[in-house]
């Protein structure tokens, strides 16, 4: 009997499982079915319907249908005007692009004809660039330069006769004025070709 | 034109049928506000059954009720208004479904801790029993698409078979068989999970013996 009775307790354990698993499936199902819906919800789904909706119109006003009013006023208009608005018709909708279209280009034309066009602007030739280097005339040289500001010619220096009291430093018997000594001495000596005195 | 036919609003002229269509507009614009104040939490409740995101079910709602929009012209054509803004959102909502990716378990255990009611539990509690529900949602999902369908809307009380087979665009009988088969499919797949989830009295039994 016991041998028996224990795996049908188990079987009853396990329907009893199963069973649980179900109805846990149904809760959690039922619980998210049941749920409420946010707060405004309603609200915030009205409000983005009535955006939609506000562009449509704005785009639709060519083809109003208040213009209907304006346009079929006309006797005979109703055979191009068409029963919800003057422009819902395809012909009339394209006769107006076309419209638009050559005004624009009309106008685009009027313009180009009636302007003259520009003068190209007046180029001066460039000064022929000097060589650079140093100025024939000894003074400084351009250095490529295009152009050279006009300066007022300075005063003219007369050069001073050179002073007696010039400091000479007397070397080997000559006279030597000193500044020129340091820079000339070798080369004077070497073009002079002057035998040295005997020792 | 005569001015029998049309109303004088200044300069301008308004032939009668703009000032009738003007009315018929307002009309389905209240029609659509009146499904919105009736329909939009139910709507809810099933995109949300499926996409487990409240921004998410919210945005399948706002869709819906555009395409009703849409379509206000033909409002009063609609047989079962209730059953047919459901079906709207049930094609909204399984497509967005389609383009969405799969989000992890534990996304929708703190979307469930966030959004469903738990009163007088704490934190714990809470947090235990949303991730049962994430458990038992995960399995629900692993479920044959159209078995699935079915048992997500069989849930809802307000919907019958009938109306679930009109949602769904089968027969009664499918609905039933396909409930079935859902329900066995599943009690298999919580079967072989709970075969794998050590019980929570297993291991102190196996101590207590151990130590005996």
């Amino acid at each position: 009997m016991e041998n028996g009775a224990e795996p049908k307790g188990m079987e009853i354990a396990h329907m009893d499982e199963r069973e649980m698993d179900e109805r846990n499936v149904d809760e959690t199902l039922r619980m998210i079915a049941r749920m409420p819906a946010p707060e405004g919800l309603e609200e915030r789904v009205k409000a983005g319907l009535h955006l939609a909706e506000k562009p449509g119109r704005v785009l639709a006003w060519p083809a109003g249908q208040r213009a209907q009013g304006m346009w079929a006023a006309g006797v005979g208009a109703r055979g191009w005007l068409s029963q919800n608005g003057w422009a819902r018709t395809r012909w009339a909708r394209g006769a107006a692009a076309a419209a638009i279209v050559l005004v624009i280009a009309g106008g685009g034309w009027g313009i180009y004809a009636r302007v003259e066009p520009a003068q190209s602007a007046k180029t001066g030739a460039l000064p022929q660039a000097q060589p650079s280097g140093v100025a024939q005339t000894g003074a400084f040289g351009e250095a490529g330069a295009m152009r050279r500001p006009l300066t007022l010619t300075g005063p003219v220096v007369k050069p001073t006769p050179q002073s007696t009291s010039q400091p000479v430093a007397k070397k080997d018997g000559k006279t030597v004025i000193h500044s020129q000594v340091s820079k000339t001495k070798s080369a004077a000596s070497n073009a002079s070709g002057a035998p040295k005195p005997a020792q | 034109m005569s001015a029998g036919q049309a109303v004088f609003s200044g300069w301008m002229e308004y032939p009668s049928s703009v000032v009738d269509e003007e009315a018929r507009n307002n009309a389905a614009d209240e029609a659509v506000a009146a499904l919105v104040t009736t329909y939009a939490p139910t709507l809810y409740r099933v995109a949300f059954s499926v996409l487990r995101n409240a921004a998410d079910a919210e945005d399948a709602v706002q869709e819906a009720f555009m395409r009703v929009l849409r379509h206000k012209d033909r409002l009063s054509e609609v047989r079962d208004r209730r059953v047919w803004l459901i079906r709207i959102v049930w094609n909204v909502v399984l497509d967005r479904k389609r383009r969405m990716k799969t989000r992890p378990e534990t996304d929708d255990v703190a979307e469930l801790v966030r959004v469903l009611p738990w009163q007088g539990l704490s934190a714990e509690e809470q947090a235990s029993a949303a991730e049962h529900h994430a458990r038992v949602l995960g399995c629900v999902d692993r479920l044959p698409e159209k078995e699935r369908q079915v048992l997500v809307l069989s849930a809802f009380e307000e919907l019958p078979s009938v109306e679930i087979a009109d949602v769904l665009g089968i027969t009664e009988s499918s609905v039933r068989s396909r409930l079935f088969r859902a329900r066995n499919l599943l009690a298999g797949m919580l079967d072989h999970a709970r075969e794998i989830r050590p019980r929570p009295g297993a291991d102190e039994g196996t101590r207590e013996t151990g130590r005996k």
